[in-house]
């Protein structure tokens, strides 16, 4: 103890600190930075069609310039009600069983596993898996419950993970409060454990809507890449351009991109792509600001009025 | 002098109290957490309408114990019981547990109030079991409040989320929350080691007006808290009951060598 050097072991220690606060500043500033270069550089070169009505509501050109993303923006958001519609329930369902009720064997490890192997899997699988079930053995064609299905499968098993996390990070103590009451599992669940979860289960969904709203590859080759003219007037609900009818093809606004760069013809096709490009940027952008202020809103509710 | 004096007051007391059956008989009862046998042959009587308090240093089985009662230790996977507990004359393991826990009502060390108001934290467990008119309601949420000592500071504000309030109104909050189903038996688990001193004076204060009209069994690590509040007191050591007695007897003139050790700080 007698020759340890007490100023300069701080010295040293100080030094340390002060470069590691540089070196992680500069990494996140870099992230930002680039983050910031992409969001503008699509923000600016869509600008003159971003808020252009006759863009945003017009239908497709195929050969002459001018054309619009009506029906794409359309089909985009039904797509996505669609998807959420048929996997929140299940994914809570599944969440529910899995954080709550499964017992610790091997048939829920093995289902734990294959819902951590589906989150992994490329969205273009997914689609090709939807391609040969959906559309071709179950002979459902290029359609939106095809798009809708292969979706939920790639959905699902984030949901899962959000919505079983959500629950499992709700206190222990509020379980207990809810059993030592005499309430059977299904009440805890039901009256305790999901509105204590709840904004984290929001905040989940709205972001996972997000993803599946900018997903692309998984819908090429499920809900297809044509876009039959809406008529809103129209409820025969087996007509191609019945905007309800769940069995037409439907391009969203991600394949319309893609679409348009692989073998679009129409002369001012970069000016459609780029405008397009920040439509949907719009889009994700303001569903993740609504997941935070609609999580925000829910937890302030929670703990004050 | 005066201390025999008490001595004896309670021994009175206790005397009355032995004329009714007691709440919870405990006999020869057994526990193990897989191979770790947390509690060994227990056998004690809880009087009816009294506080009994649960000493011990950490680990001793108190906890265990009184999570027995209302069978909260049925959610640990390896646990295995040998003996028998009644409660009012009833044993509790051959029962459902879910009608068990509404008769046998638990206070936690945290408070954990619902994620809903005040008003339907309270309301919540009497719902389950019959509807509820607004009136009869609006006078179970007050009757309830005002026995936990609560009514005065947040009868503006019955509909804020009970997560709002702070520690000591939360724990009294739960209180009123297990009283509104009327349980037979209150249990507590060291109900304010969470919380400051004023909150704690609180609801020591509420635990002595509860054995009132109610068996009160409270856990707590803080020996001046079994003086203030209890009128029996058992003390566990390494999952065994070593001695229990009337408060008074226990702290004044311990039989055990153990229990002399304890309250003199030998070890904790």
């Amino acid at each position: 103890m007698a020759n340890f050097d007490m100023s300069a072991h701080v010295r040293r220690i100080n030094r340390q600190d002060r470069i590691a606060t540089g070196v992680l500043v500069s990494i996140a500033a870099f992230v930002m930075l680039m983050l910031a270069a992409i969001v503008t550089y699509i923000l600016v070169a869509g600008a003159p069609k971003l808020f252009d009505l006759n863009f945003l509501t017009g239908k497709p050109q195929q050969f002459k310039e001018g054309g619009g993303i009506g029906p794409e923006l359309f089909n985009s958001f039904y797509l996505l009600v669609l998807t959420l519609l048929i996997s929140v329930p299940l994914s809570l369902g599944a969440a529910i069983f899995l954080s709550q009720y499964a017992p610790d064997n091997a048939i829920t490890a093995v289902a734990k596993t294959a819902i951590e192997t589906l989150s992994s899997l490329p969205s273009v699988v997914v689609g090709l898996f939807g391609f040969l079930f959906f559309v071709l053995y179950m002979g459902w064609g290029f359609s939106i419950i095809a798009g809708a299905v292969a979706l939920t499968m790639f959905n699902i098993p984030i949901l899962v993970r959000v919505i079983q996390q959500a629950l499992e990070d709700v206190p222990r103590s509020q379980r207990d409060a809810g059993l030592a009451m005499g309430l059977t599992r299904w009440e805890t669940t039901i009256h305790v454990l999901l509105p204590a979860a709840m904004p984290a289960i929001v905040t989940g969904v709205v972001l996972s809507a997000g993803r599946v709203f900018g997903e692309a590859a998984a819908l090429i080759f499920t809900a297809g890449q044509s876009a039959p003219v809406l008529d809103f007037t129209c409820l025969d609900f087996s007509s191609p351009s019945c905007p309800w009818n769940v069995f037409r093809p439907a391009e969203t606004l991600a394949v319309h991109i893609w679409k348009i760069n692989s073998e679009g013809v129409v002369p001012d096709l970069t000016a459609i792509s780029n405008g397009t490009a920040a439509v949907l940027m719009v889009c994700i952008l303001a569903f993740n600001i609504l997941a935070r202020v609609i999580g925000k809103y829910l937890e302030r509710r929670l703990t004050s009025e | 002098m005066t201390d025999f004096e008490n001595e004896q007051g309670a021994a009175v007391r206790d005397a009355g109290a032995q004329v009714d059956e007691p709440m919870i008989s405990i006999r020869d009862f057994n526990l193990w957490y897989g191979d770790f046998q947390a509690l060994k042959g227990v056998t004690l009587d809880i009087p009816k309408n009294c506080a009994t308090a649960f000493i011990g240093p950490s680990g001793c089985g108190k906890s265990t114990l009184l999570r027995t009662f209302n069978r909260m230790c049925d959610f640990v996977p390896t646990v295995r019981t040998e003996g028998a507990i009644e409660v009012a004359g009833r044993d509790i393991f051959s029962g459902d547990a879910n009608e068990l826990r509404v008769r046998v009502g638990m206070v936690f060390q945290h408070p954990n109030p619902f994620p809903m108001s005040i008003r339907d934290n309270i309301l919540y467990g009497p719902r389950r079991m019959r509807r509820l008119g607004r009136a009869e309601a609006d006078e179970l949420v007050e009757r309830c409040l005002r026995d936990a000592g609560l009514w005065d500071e947040v009868r503006d504000k019955l509909g804020q989320s009970g997560l709002g309030l702070s520690g000591g109104q939360q724990q009294r909050l739960c209180i009123a929350r297990a009283l509104a189903t009327q349980p037979e038996v209150l249990l507590m688990d060291e109900p304010t080691s969470a919380l400051d001193p004023i909150s704690t004076a609180l609801v020591e204060e509420l635990m002595v007006q509860l054995a009132r009209e109610r068996t009160v069994v409270v856990v707590t690590h803080n020996m001046q808290q079994a003086t203030r509040v209890a009128d029996k007191t058992a003390f566990f050591y390494l999952g065994e009951l070593v001695e229990s007695g009337p408060t008074k007897q226990l702290f004044g003139n311990p039989v055990q060598q153990k229990t002399k050790d304890y309250l003199t700080g030998r070890f904790s």
